[in-house]
């Protein structure tokens, strides 16, 4: 054993140089250019609710059911940019389930903000558009998420959680993508955007965050591996 | 276009729109957990794959539910495009794999990314690797080679080993196993858990034992294995990893048998009827040391002289850094160490008197009976020892939408083949079964060898592939490219071996650039479409650099005068692989299915000539595969799960292979004749049932019909096998984690079929016409019967 070991001290000795001085020439010659998550506005909020573990999306007559006056699409040009029945998104739909029907005819332009003005009871929340929406995505998201396949993967067996977001328009089509943590793994970081990425996710209800032509959801995409028993 | 369009729109809209818009706005959809493997998809003996190429992979809970003896080959027997036996139930004697047509020492294997073919001859030995409870994954790309991969001895496609590092938790395994034919494997693991906080360390050690008879005459596999493994995680951004394997092993051999010999005895094996030594004269004779293994009045060779001993170790490191968000670097060395002797060591050797004539004045006095002119029973074994350190460099390196995989790996591999000799007495002990020690010497003192030559392999390939993601990742496409080398300096030693009489040293040096081209397309979330092009490469083994000496004299026990003749009519092996397929990813059920052709060029064939005994390498010209592998595998509905698969090859030698008749030229008609133990069809299906602790799994296999000579005048019958293994989970008591019972039984109805015995290093008979070159009766391993299994396993 020992003979062998010290046999192997060149190899040994010449990788660690090797990955040493590579290491040094690349951050003295590569300039990280770090996916920066969208700066925090003033007047912005990031609203942390959990979406309902529903693995089908609650029946389109529920949101109907919340009274919401205010709840008006801030421009006209965005109603027409939220189709009521886009074919896509029927078709993407892991669970099957339609698309919200139009809401009521909007009118009112302003209340962009002050979105959920009216919170459900509190004994038991109905969900509202926007949660219901999120709950879509999230399991949407669940639906086709995968651990990273390939020779590469198979032998690092990456392990970390990439927090990373995905900026969607009201059709549902992908504007954006951008990580805000890094799992630490480019193999991880890498097939996190490519989730989101190549997602085709339901268009916008009425109801999800009126008065946006875009919005950004957040996930934690935790890799884990089932193997280390 | 129309998707741009809008982008477009939508984008220049929105920067108008911004001042008016107020802020975007953001939500919060929480926690997703994407674990890496498990029971969820076909039984454990699928993932949910994306990749440009035709991939498989056992996962760790196919594996746990196997026997805890189980090799490799057998754990992949299932997959598509897989033709894998097993020379006993156990796995412990090894046995062979064929996938697409290609053998096993067409394939290149790895463990934990270092390559484990021979050096020489790029066989494999599955049952020297991995404890299977230390092994997380086994993958299998069927035919295209991957380009990062360090091998230049695969024309087929890949298979790599990765073991499970330590557990973060404190505590550890034991295993005990037992079962028919005296069988046990007893295994224990310790695992330190995550030491130190800043920067954490962890480390697991295992030892297992195992024993089992063989299922037909005399003799057992005995087998010593240590595992170990390291994680360090230096910070976030640096990790080391580590995993060391040491194997000890001790088998007897099967004996193979012609199909004449199976009609009439399908136990027949290796004798117990130790050969007596004579005081005195020839011992080359029938009622001594002389066998005859596969003829038809049967004299086969004593057991205990037909063993298979054989060490190695393993080591295998990674150390990656993290640079930055863009780039990772990584060095993975690796050390292979191995020494062992196999074959049927059971021959005679003629003593000599002094002579100068001969090579170290000739043999000496074997047996010290005072005379030097008999010939005497003796154990001799080829033995190989290969001392082979390498390190694979990497970058990955992501741009935009660029992910770009580089590197450089460097081998050298020194392997040193022998073949000394030792004695026998008449109780049927060996001096030293490793052929380490008491060595028979020539009459100046030097040790007796029948082969005795080193090949320095230096294998070199740099690679470079760049995945490109196009349409919002729904299109990728992987160009790559190889150039990989291997130089092999031998240098022969005079010996006794034919041809190997003078020393002599010579170089050659096989090298290709070997591009590849892939892609893959989502059609919709759950329709994938890919195909890549890949070209293989496998240099000629080792031993075509040997045996060239003739017309060797010697005077003064040196040698005097030889004619040197090269054969370097062997070149190197070279496949393009055309795969497209589809993959379906359900909510039930995920599928695939790969259509592929692979257009040989010069392809190598190994010819056995069962008369003198020699192996040969062929150039059979070229050749092309066609077929479709196909997989299934559901999600568990009501605890019920399915596996299945199908794969049909049609693969054809496109010319007619050169030969020799009676010493003259001669053709083989091998034109439009399949592939050896090449079956067009084969299936494999799982069925699973778990319920609460319970679960039950009912595995079958058909492999159809297999030629097995190159002209096709020989072929053996379809075979069916059904395995059964069931499990009961205890609930944790104490500090006895899962507690499991596990029963296994293999060929549970007892099939009865014949193997083509074409292990690594396969010898493959050209035709039953033994006038030919390479021609003779072809003779096979017995499919294993009914075998039975129990163990307990537990965590702590």
């Amino acid at each position: 054993m020992l003979p062998v070991l010290y046999q192997r001290r060149d190899s040994a000795s010449l990788a660690v140089t090797v990955l040493v001085m590579a290491g040094l020439f690349s951050m003295a010659h590569l300039k990280p250019r770090v996916l920066a998550p969208p700066v925090l506005e003033k007047g912005m909020e990031i609203r942390m609710f959990e979406a309902p573990q529903v693995e089908v999306p609650a029946p389109p007559e529920a949101p109907r059911q919340v009274v919401r006056p205010e709840r008006q699409v801030a421009r006209p040009e965005q109603v027409r940019q939220a189709p009521t029945t886009s074919p896509q998104a029927i078709v993407a739909t892991p669970s099957g389930a339609l698309p919200y029907q139009a809401p009521a005819p909007a009118s009112a332009p302003v209340a962009t903000t002050a979105a959920p003005a009216v919170q459900p009871a509190p004994a038991r929340p109905a969900p509202n558009g926007n949660e219901l929406y999120v709950a879509k995505v999230k399991s949407y998201v669940l639906s086709r998420k995968r651990y990273p396949t390939g020779r590469e993967a198979s032998l690092v067996k990456p392990v970390g959680t990439v927090r990373a977001w995905v900026l969607l328009d009201r059709k549902g089509d992908v504007q954006e993508v951008g990580m805000e943590r890094s799992g630490d793994s480019i193999i991880l970081d890498s097939e996190a955007l490519r989730l989101l990425r190549s997602g085709s996710y339901p268009a916008f209800p009425e109801d999800a965050f009126p008065g946006q032509s875009t919005h950004r959801f957040y996930f934690d995409l935790e890799y884990k591996r089932g193997g280390d028993s | 276009m129309q998707t741009r369009k809008t982008t477009l729109a939508v984008l220049i809209a929105s920067l108008f729109a911004f001042p008016v818009a107020h802020a975007q706005q953001a939500s919060e959809v929480g926690r997703i957990t994407i674990v890496g493997e498990g029971d969820r998809l076909g039984n454990g003996m699928m993932v949910d794959e994306d990749g440009t190429k035709d991939r498989s992979v056992v996962t760790k809970a196919a594996i746990e539910k196997a026997r805890s003896t189980s090799n490799p080959f057998q754990l992949l027997n299932l997959q598509p495009g897989v033709n894998a036996y097993s020379y006993d139930a156990t796995g412990l004697f090894g046995g062979n794999l064929r996938v697409r047509g290609f053998n096993s020492d067409q394939m290149g294997f790895t463990i934990n990314g270092a390559p484990v073919n021979d050096s020489g001859n790029f066989a494999v030995y599955p049952q020297e690797y991995s404890d299977s409870e230390n092994l997380c994954e086994i993958f299998i790309t069927q035919g295209a080679a991957e380009t990062d991969a360090p091998h230049v001895g695969a024309s087929g496609g890949n298979v790599g080993l990765v073991s499970c590092g330590p557990t973060d938790e404190r505590g550890g395994k034991f295993t005990q196993t037992l079962g028919q034919l005296n069988f046990f494997k007893t295994f224990v693991r310790l695992d330190t858990g995550l030491l130190g906080k800043d920067s954490p360390a962890k480390l697991f050690l295992s030892y297992s034992k195992a024993e089992v008879d063989k299922f037909k005459g005399y003799g057992k596999a005995n087998r010593d294995h240590v595992d170990a493994g390291f994680d360090w995680k230096i910070d976030k951004d640096t990790k080391v990893t580590a995993n060391l394997l040491y194997n000890h092993a001790v088998n007897n051999n099967f004996m193979t048998v012609t199909k004449a010999q199976y009609a009439q005895n399908p136990r027949a094996d290796f004798t117990n009827v130790i050969p007596q030594h004579l005081a005195v004269g020839n011992e080359n004779v029938a009622a001594n040391f002389k066998y005859d293994n596969t003829g038809a009045t049967a004299n086969p060779a004593y057991y205990g002289y037909s063993l298979n001993p054989f060490k190695n170790f393993l080591f295998t490191s990674r150390l990656e850094s993290r640079v930055n968000e863009h780039l990772t670097l990584s060095a993975e060395p690796y050390y292979w160490y191995g020494y062992g002797t196999g074959g049927t060591e059971q021959t005679t050797l003629a003593e000599s008197t002094s002579s100068g004539t001969k090579l170290g004045f000739g043999v000496s006095n074997i047996n010290g009976n005072g005379n030097q002119t008999d010939t005497v029973g003796i154990y001799r074994g080829s033995v190989t020892e290969t001392h082979r350190p390498g390190i694979t460099f990497k970058a990955n390196y992501v741009v935009d939408n660029h992910k770009i995989l580089a590197g450089y790996w460097f081998e050298r591999a020194n392997h040193h083949q022998s073949q000394p000799g030792t004695t026998v007495d008449s109780n049927g002990n060996v001096a030293d079964i490793w052929l380490q020690n008491n060595l028979i010497t020539l009459n100046n003192g030097a040790i007796y060898q029948g082969r005795d030559y080193q090949t320095i392999s230096t294998g070199t390939s740099a690679f470079i592939t760049d995945t490109i993601s196009l349409q919002n990742d729904r299109l990728q496409v992987v160009p790559g490219i190889r150039y990989s080398a291997i130089k092999r300096d031998f240098s022969n030693t005079a010996s006794m071996g034919t041809g190997l009489g003078a020393d002599y040293q010579v170089s050659r040096t096989y090298s290709k650039a070997l591009g590849s081209l892939g892609a893959s397309y989502k059609l919709s979330d759950p329709w994938q479409v890919f195909g890549n092009i890949t070209q293989n490469m496998r240099a000629p083994s080792n031993f075509v650099l040997a045996g060239w000496v003739s017309s060797v004299t010697y005077a003064s026990g040196a040698v005097s005068a030889y004619t040197l003749k090269p054969n370097d009519s062997i070149k190197e092996e070279t496949s393009t692989n055309y795969e497209a397929g589809t993959r379906y990813s359900g909510e039930k059920f995920n599928a695939s299915i790969a259509f592929y052709q692979v257009d040989f060029k010069n392809r190598i064939a190994q010819g056995y000539n069962p008369t003198s005994g020699g192996y040969y390498d062929f150039n059979v010209g070229d050749s092309r595969t066609r077929g479709f592998d196909l997989q299934v595998g559901s999600k568990p509905v009501h605890g019920w799960s399915v596996y299945g698969s199908v794969t049909y090859t049609d693969s054809k030698i496109l010319s007619d292979f050169p030969s020799l008749k009676g010493g003259l030229a001669a053709t083989l008609p091998t034109t439009g004749k399949i592939f050896p133990d090449t079956p067009q069809w084969m299936f494999g299906t799982s069925v699973q049932y778990s319920t609460g602790p319970w679960l039950a799994a009912l595995s079958g296999k058909y492999v159809g019909k297999r030629y097995t000579t190159l002209v096709n005048d020989e072929s053996l019958d379809g075979y069916t096998t059904f395995d059964f293994d069931a499990g009961y989970v205890f609930p944790s008591t104490g500090f006895l984690k899962k507690p499991t019972l596990r029963l296994n039984v293999s060929n549970i109805f007892n099939k009865g079929y014949l193997l083509a015995n074409s292990g690594s290093g396969s010898n493959i008979t050209a035709t039953l016409d033994a006038t030919y070159s390479g021609g003779g009766t072809p003779s096979y391993y017995i499919g294993a019967p009914r075998f039975t299994s129990v163990s307990f396993s537990t965590g702590f």
